[in-house]
């Protein structure tokens, strides 16, 4: 399977892939808090990474303090996920904008979608910024910046209306399989079938684009890289981004 | 319910929508129709054994009436479009069976398994619905919802 760029989960940095709750929570913790301790560059607060706090009134302009607000590391998990989950849904709605952009896609059945696909992630984008925003944190309203970065070579290297295809069916691998692999995580039960039931529909755009890039053949054990969906019939959550990166 | 109730709850469906898959085998005879069919057949399988699992002492060993009455078609089944359309209706309640128990549930084990459970039911129904030359708006919508979702206590749709 192909994930827009992204090694696979055996070849990434120890910041990338899927693991076990407990070290999840104290890592999702440190980062939340090394997020809150300013960071931002010439004396601004990056507001960007300050998840679930509220950059105290400070005239310095060297050391931004920062004060965390009284927020449950529940709570700084949950913020920590949606806005990964929103920064996937921005970065997804871009790629399929370049896609476009790229000219390569030129049956109209797969532009369609691919536009259809597009509009989706917007608005998965605006669901996920506002939940977001009623947990008390600040919306990530960009694309993820790794993922923008490593999916550019393959889109300056794409040639055909497939390789166009491949790279929209490693977005949706990503961004399904970082969904199902960090739904369970979060600690507001009410997020839980919101972000699944997004996760369900990124699942179902990479079944549209893997028809297309091989048919509804393969659905057999290791048949083919691109498989329509997976062969043991549980969603392969390997691609999975880990919270916090490229925020 | 325990998480364990409802992971028996979720086998019974997932067993359920085995017994109508092979009800509706006997009118598939297209190759893309019946290779779909029995690598989703066993799919469900897979997915009944998992949430039996889940479900401890609450698992079940056959599908319960209720549900297999709930997933039953309305009308006899005479062609191949009958039987695509049938297990595509399937797909659907299971997916929103799934999603409408996912606020149930408490366990991370239990909200993972669903979480990689539901994504394939609803793949299966792209596929189905492709087959079905449905269009690609009702194949594939904004997000996943509860519409046609059974519930446990009755079992019956909503």
């Amino acid at each position: 399977m192909t994930n827009g760029g992204v090694p696979p989960a055996g070849e990434r940095g120890p910041g990338v892939g899927p693991f076990p709750r407990r070290r999840f929570l104290g890592l999702a913790a440190t980062a939340a808090l090394a997020a809150c301790s300013g960071g931002g560059r010439s004396g601004v607060p990056d507001l960007r990474r300050t998840i679930g706090a509220s950059p105290a009134t400070s005239t310095s302009t060297t050391a931004p303090t920062t004060t965390i607000d009284a927020e449950s590391p529940g709570d700084a998990v949950d913020l920590l996920i949606l806005r990964t989950a929103s920064s996937i849904e921005h970065y997804a709605a871009g790629v399929y904008t370049q896609l476009a952009g790229t000219g390569l896609v030129t049956t109209t059945g797969i532009s369609d979608a691919m536009r259809m696909f597009a509009d989706h992630h917007s608005a998965h984008g605006g669901i996920f910024d506002g939940a977001t925003g009623r947990a008390g944190g600040a919306a990530f309203t960009q694309a993820n910046l790794v993922l923008s970065q490593l999916v550019e070579t393959r889109l300056r290297s794409a040639r055909t209306e497939a390789d166009a295809v491949d790279i929209a069916y490693g977005v949706e691998a990503l961004a399904a399989a970082t969904f199902g692999a960090y739904a369970s995580q979060l600690t507001d039960p009410g997020l839980v079938p919101l972000m699944t039931g997004i996760g369900a529909t990124e699942a179902r755009h990479l079944t549209v684009l893997g028809t297309y890039l091989g048919g509804l053949g393969g659905l057999g054990p290791g048949a083919r890289a691109t498989p329509p969906l997976p062969s043991t019939g549980f969603l392969d959550v390997t691609t999975a981004i880990t919270p916090g990166v490229g925020l | 319910m325990s998480d364990a109730e409802v992971a028996a709850f979720l086998q019974g469906v997932e067993l359920a929508a085995v017994a109508v898959y092979q009800q509706a085998s006997a009118v598939l005879g297209s190759p893309a129709a019946v290779a779909s069919a029995q690598s989703f057949v066993a799919h469900h399988r897979a997915h009944a054994r998992a949430f039996g699992e889940l479900a401890g002492g609450f698992a079940v060993v056959v599908a319960p009436e209720a549900a297999l009455d709930a997933l039953q078609p309305v009308a006899p089944l005479v062609s191949e479009h009958d039987g695509l359309t049938l297990l595509s209706a399937v797909e659907a309640r299971l997916a929103a069976t799934q999603h409408a128990m996912l606020g149930r549930l408490t366990s991370t084990p239990s909200i993972a398994l669903v979480a990689t459970t539901l994504p394939v039911e609803c793949q299966h129904g792209v596929v189905l619905g492709t087959l079905l030359s449905q269009p690609l708006a009702q194949l594939v919508p904004t997000t996943q919802g509860d519409d046609g979702r059974l519930t446990p206590q009755p079992l019956a749709g909503s």
